[in-house]
């Protein structure tokens, strides 16, 4: 009897639910649309069949046109890696990969503790630990305040590409950089048709709740797109602020801005791989801020996880290792687990965030050791309770019960190892023990294991030739940035501005692109 | 390799009978046999210091002390009786009233590991068996356990009735189990107190080195 064990699963929506989430974000999207100020995607929507409004300034989304675009995004994604054993699998049903924080602007110091904005050396420091660390699967970029802003895209990648051999993700703040990064994922891999099968590269772009898109989140899109470079589709809805404030209404909000931006990459590129990634939070009814650790965020996760999964067939990625406390506290464990958990047991394929504290602001060195060993345990709970004759140990109880020791019984040899998974930073000791050897709380364990893993662990170099070419690559990006001609260079696409409205900028698609 | 590397190996990747046949190829190629007992014990004192450090797993400790008797029983009949002597004799059991018996069996075989040559008297032992033990024995080291606050008393009348015997000086007392702490231990004035398998390891070594001292000590005195 080789039986499989069950795989877990976590299920909030039944079918009759998911349905009306759907047929009510095709309302919605008929009815009232998105705001879309983009030239390039205007042009697609209307040439996909979506109607430009003019006196709403809105696109409507005819239902025909979603249902043909959600048929083509596909379930299975390939991340490449700059070193191919590294490559991820994507795929709805499959398992989930991790990784790292993108998005905050503070850092804790490793060593004093201190809360600072976050330095280039800091970067260096998180991309080596979360390369060195088993369970973070990929590595997202941390926004260093010490950086030229408008090349910073340009400058991370280059130090994600140095420090990690696994795959990268850069959540651009303009769509200026972009072009940039582009070229040197293709210097890179060597070849466009490398970089379509397995890129090494993924972004994230966002929708604007309630239902708009900003044009750099375009451009973000446009600009990747041809080479089919993965986009994480996100969306940060606020409930009771910028969405419904129930959680069905926010997880049918996010769903139409999701829908919405898998219309616009699809018309344009079809075939493109996107994430299902909304983020959604919850406004705080006392103090106003948009928190992210709350047991609801963690339902809401799991639902919207479901929803992409059996709905969309689409890999749902989610939040995961959130929390709204300042320091790794208790409260930030609680968050962090279930807010991993709950997504992960309703088919989530990514959990991202790892490491990260205060609402989204600040990435700790130590916490994101920790997060490593909360994700090795549901890694475990993921593989199930595997029951088979062999795993049922009758013969071994039964042999123990006369004459052996468990201890030592070959059933024990056979499975002490893979069948426990054993934290790195956990106490194991009695209290004595414990005393003698220091009275280590799990932050100062995790703290040590991140002082080892940067005293002991380098990514593969670069190829020195290559490295030259990625900061010639930099350099360019720096130069039009320092003469103001840093624009979407590859892509082509470009906002509203310089069309002085958006009738005009209708008028212009119209027209075939010309100005008035 | 060559042959003492190869039962160090054998040892260390805990397969008894690698040890087994390595133990005889070195004797049948001339090896003294107590160059083979000393290859043996530097692996086990590699395996014990990786377990100490978690790198290795008490399974592990415990494959590597199987393999250790493995090799001991090829070598026995070629080592002198002051060779077989191994680090140490160490007669252990769980107290009187306890029937707890994993930690016990635990640290005997943790000490057999570390070539101690371990007897063990079981569960639910009474101050008179621990006596007779003794006068059997002769051990360096008797080791007690609890597990049970209650049965805690039992290690001060094991203490007493060695001390009725006369037999107190000739041995170290060392404890162990979850309630025993270090100031129990010397409030009834006992020798050591080890809080897991490892410390037990640790500290019967200290007490057999401390009382070698203390006999040489009292033979250059007489």
């Amino acid at each position: 009897m080789t039986q499989e064990a069950l795989k877990p699963y976590l299920r909030f929506l039944s079918d009759e639910a998911m349905h009306k989430i759907h047929d009510q974000s095709l309302e919605i999207l008929e009815k009232v649309g998105m705001s879309i100020n983009h030239r390039q995607a205007l042009e697609t929507l209307q040439q996909a069949g979506a109607v430009l409004d003019k006196e709403s300034g809105r696109v409507r989304f005819p239902k025909i046109l979603v249902e043909e675009c959600l048929k083509l995004v596909p379930s299975r994604i390939v991340y490449g890696a700059r070193v191919p054993e590294h490559d991820l699998v994507a795929e709805v049903g499959g398992p989930f990969h991790t990784r790292t924080l993108t998005g905050g602007e503070g850092y804790i110091d490793l060593e004093t503790r201190q809360w600072r904005k976050v330095l280039t050396s800091d970067l260096v420091e998180w991309i080596t630990l979360a390369d060195g660390l088993e369970n973070v699967d990929y590595v997202a970029s941390i926004y260093p305040d010490d950086m030229n802003m408008d090349t910073r895209d340009v400058h991370i990648l280059r130090l994600l590409l140095e420090h990690s051999v696994k795959h990268v993700e850069v959540q651009p703040y303009t769509g200026k950089g972009v072009g940039y990064m582009v070229e040197m994922i293709k210097a890179v891999q060597g070849s466009e048709e490398d970089v379509r099968q397995r890129p090494l590269l993924s972004v994230l772009t966002s929708a604007l709740a309630p239902l708009k898109f900003l044009p750099y989140a375009l451009d973000i899109l446009f600009t990747v797109g041809p080479l089919h470079v993965p986009i994480e589709l996100n969306t940060m809805p606020i409930t009771g602020a910028t969405c419904p404030v129930t959680l069905a209404g926010a997880i049918l909000q996010a769903n139409v801005e999701i829908l919405a931006g898998i219309c616009i990459a699809q018309s344009a590129f079809p075939g493109m791989p996107l994430m299902y990634a909304p983020r959604n939070l919850i406004l705080d009814s006392w103090t106003g801020l948009s928190l992210q650790g709350r047991m609801e965020a963690a339902m809401m996760a799991a639902c919207q996880a479901q929803l992409a999964a059996e709905l969309y067939h689409m890999p749902p990625n989610m939040f995961g290792a959130v929390a709204d406390s300042m320091i790794p506290d208790t409260q930030s464990a609680t968050e962090r687990a279930f807010n991993m958990l709950l997504p992960a047991l309703s088919g989530a394929n990514v959990l991202a965030g790892l490491g990260h504290l205060e609402h989204c602001y600040t990435y700790d060195p130590v916490l994101l050791v920790m997060d490593n060993d909360i994700v090795g345990m549901i890694r475990r709970l993921m593989r199930g309770v595997e029951v088979t004759d062999d795993t049922l140990g009758m013969e071994a109880i039964m042999r123990v019960a006369t004459e052996g020791n468990y201890l030592i019984d070959p059933h024990t040899l056979k499975y002490y190892k893979t069948e426990y998974f054993v934290p790195k930073t956990i106490n194991r000791f009695v209290r004595g023990v414990w005393e003698s050897k220091g009275m280590k709380d799990a932050n100062e364990m995790a703290r040590e294991r991140a002082r080892k893993i940067l005293t002991e662990h380098r990514a593969a170099p670069l190829d020195p030739k290559l490295a030259a070419e990625l900061d010639r690559i930099v350099l360019a990006a720096d130069q039009a940035a320092a003469e103001g001609k840093l624009s979407h260079a590859w892509g082509g696409a470009s906002g509203p501005d310089e069309y002085g409205s958006y009738g005009a900028l209708v008028d212009a698609v119209a027209s075939g692109g010309k100005k008035k | 390799m060559d042959a003492m590397e190869t039962i160090k190996q054998a040892i260390i990747s805990g397969d008894w009978e690698a040890t087994r046949d390595a133990a005889q190829a070195a004797l049948d190629e001339g090896l003294k046999a107590h160059y083979i007992m000393n290859a043996m014990v530097a692996g086990m004192d590699i395996v014990g210091a990786e377990w100490q450090v978690g790198n290795m797993y008490i399974p592990e400790v415990m494959l590597a002390a199987r393999a250790l008797h493995a090799g001991l029983a090829i070598i026995r009949p070629f080592l002198t009786d002051a060779e077989i002597k191994m680090r140490g004799t160490v007669i252990i059991g769980t107290v009187q009233g306890d029937l707890h018996d994993i930690g016990k069996s635990l640290v005997a075989m943790m000490l057999e590991g570390a070539s101690f040559e371990v007897h063990d008297l079981g569960v639910d032992v009474s101050p008179e068996a621990f006596v007779a033990a003794v006068k059997e024995y002769k051990p360096d080291i008797i080791g007690m356990s609890a597990l049970l606050t209650t049965t805690l008393p039992y290690m001060r009348d094991v203490l007493r009735s060695l001390e009725e015997a006369g037999l107190r000086e000739s041995v170290a007392v060392l404890l162990g189990g979850a309630p025993v702490t270090q100031k129990f231990a010397d409030s009834i004035g006992a020798d050591g107190y080890a809080p897991d398998g490892a410390t037990a390891v640790l500290k019967a070594r200290e007490l057999v080195d401390a009382m070698s001292a203390k006999h040489r000590e009292l033979l250059s005195q007489s």
